[in-house]
């Protein structure tokens, strides 16, 4: 993919207030409310079957329900020309057969009076310049990916909206995908994007918006998400391990001991760990903060919210 | 607005499909124009002239109905095959605005088609029979009526077929039902309309849509011959509104079904 190349823009805040979608009787998604900033990438999670996409439909009025969205204070349908204002790609592979990738961009360019030369522009950004004229019927899903994402690009929008846009992509295209959003949320613009590779999401997201069965879980920055979770402990290596044990056990931690004699503990930080070995003279050779990666603070925030949960491993 | 008009021409023209039915609506039609052949040396009709413009009792016309129809069928059948109707509505969420932008644009364009279509007809039956087609004029007896019957009817037949594949969203469906109920479904209740049993009903058969709005270009008059439910049938202008209303009922119908549900 080529180098990435976009205007310096701002003030695109995303607002969703109340939205809700039931089909038949299974609420999809219940009373959402979040608020997307622009400057920073935001991370949209959720187990299979929580509701991302549903939403994602809502904001732009694809689906009927319930609730608003407003980006940069105006409803997606009174936008007048929206390409210009905000990108969305929703699926992959959302194209005509035949129809040329450089037409295809043509088309949805049309709706929004964008120079048709800009296709081709977008067609270089995404990497597929050297298939612009090629049916797209035989496009992978990381090429299709591609197109829909250079769709988004076409109106060089302030609010990039993207579902699963690292789907089918290869590790060059991710890592591509990631700077480019990075850089362009950097510039001003909003970043909204779901996602289902966590390790990804944990290198390009500075915000999480995290929902489980229609509702929203977290809605807070992606160090405090972690931070929160009992994964994040505090090791500790002593030779006085026993007493150190018994000191923290009494100010309420949970302190497991490895086999190496490390101490694990959970409910109190690094600092007040520290400070109550100082306290109380208590000879410390090692003490780290072990935070939670992306996946077990996920895990544990969605325990139990999983649409389609599985019933037990291999056998 | 013309956002939206500037999408559905470049949509429409940049589809293989829309070039291949709009080759083989014409190339069917310059074959039908050799129906001329049999004119050659001998007086020319009235009736002559009715089936140049319709390829001959109109079986070519229906022919060429379905081709132009298909375009209809594809302006929304294709958007929910492929997936593209979510891109699409995302660059015009409107969904008036859009679908008032296909009717208009596939009205146009099979209009033009279908104009195109006759011209030639026209042109190849005064090449082949020559002098005695040109006595007739232009326009001689109801044919002024016939040329803007065979016109009108397949822009009216295309967006029943675009209604269609609004409100199945499925392009199979469409076209079954775009064949099925003038060739078939029509043609059966105005047989059964035609039994002594049905007699007190059987001024129904004057509203089936598709017969009644053929009437707009019919020229042949009944004989003994017809079959009594196939007696039943409205004047052209008649026929042409009652094809009309169930048009706007249908489109009325996928229109604001396109409104209201989910893309």
């Amino acid at each position: 993919m080529a180098s990435s190349a976009y205007r310096l823009q701002g003030s695109g805040m995303i607002e969703a207030v109340g939205l809700a979608k039931t089909f038949g009787a299974r609420k999809a998604v219940d009373g959402l409310s979040f608020q997307v900033q622009p400057g920073v990438v935001t991370g949209f999670l959720g187990p299979n079957g929580a509701g991302k996409s549903t939403t994602m439909r809502l904001m732009i009025e694809l689906d009927r329900g319930d609730g608003l969205t407003k980006f940069a204070g105006q409803r997606y349908r009174d936008i007048e020309r929206p390409m210009r204002r905000v990108g969305v790609l929703l699926e992959a592979k959302a194209f005509h057969p035949t129809r040329t990738a450089r037409n295809h961009l043509r088309m949805l360019a049309a709706a929004n009076a964008i120079a048709p030369k800009r296709a081709d522009d977008v067609l270089a950004l995404v990497g597929l310049d050297s298939v612009a004229d090629k049916k797209p019927k035989s496009f992978s899903l990381g090429m299709g990916q591609r197109l829909g994402l250079a769709a988004a690009l076409l109106g060089e929008p302030e609010v990039l909206m993207l579902d699963e846009p690292a789907n089918g992509l290869d590790p060059q295209g991710i890592t591509w995908l990631r700077d480019f959003l990075k850089a362009y949320a950097a510039a001003g613009n909003t970043v909204f994007a779901s996602s289902h590779l966590l390790a990804e999401m944990q290198l390009m997201a500075d915000h999480l918006i995290v929902i489980g069965r229609g509702r929203l879980l977290a809605d807070t920055t992606i160090g405090e998400f972690v931070a929160r979770s009992s994964h994040t402990t505090v090791v500790v290596r002593s030779p006085e391990s026993a007493r150190l044990t018994e000191l923290l056990a009494g100010r309420g931690a949970e302190v497991a001991v490895e086999a190496d004699g490390m101490l694990t503990v959970t409910g109190m930080t690094q600092e007040q760990v520290g400070d109550l070995a100082f306290a109380e003279r208590v000879l410390v050779h090692e003490l780290t903060t072990r935070v939670a990666t992306l996946e077990e603070a996920f895990l544990e925030v969605t325990a139990g919210e999983e649409e389609f949960g599985q019933s037990g491993g291999p056998s | 607005m013309r956002d939206a008009l500037q999408y559905e021409w470049v949509r429409l023209k940049t589809l293989r499909s829309t070039w291949w039915l709009t080759g083989l609506t014409l190339a069917f039609s310059v074959l039908s124009g050799l129906f001329a052949l049999g004119l050659r040396n001998k007086p020319v009709t009235v009736t002559d002239y009715g089936d140049m413009l319709t390829g001959g009792q109109g079986t070519i016309d229906f022919l060429l109905q379905i081709l132009l129809g298909m375009i209809g069928v594809f302006a929304v059948g294709h958007e929910y095959r492929y997936g593209t109707i979510r891109p699409t509505l995302s660059a015009i969420p409107r969904r008036s605005r859009l679908m008032a932008a296909k009717v208009i644009v596939i009205s146009g364009f099979v209009l033009a088609i279908a104009i195109l279509c006759h011209v030639l007809r026209y042109l190849m039956t005064v090449l082949i029979v020559g002098e005695p087609f040109r006595r007739l004029g232009l326009f001689p007896g109801p044919m002024g009526r016939v040329w803007f019957g065979v016109c009108v009817y397949m822009v009216l037949f295309a967006l029943v077929g675009l209604a269609l594949s609004s409100l199945f969203r499925n392009i199979p469906a469409a076209i079954v039902i775009l064949i099925v109920f003038p060739l078939v479904a029509e043609n059966i209740i105005r047989g059964l309309l035609g039994l002594s049993v049905f007699s007190s009903i059987k001024g129904l058969a004057k509203v089936l849509p598709f017969s009644a709005g053929s009437q707009i270009y019919a020229y042949t008059p009944l004989d003994s011959t017809t079959p009594t439910g196939f007696r039943e049938i409205p004047s052209p202008y008649v026929g042409l509104t009652i094809f009309i209303v169930f048009l706007g009922l249908v489109l009325g119908l996928a229109w604001l079904l396109f409104e209201k549900r989910d893309a």
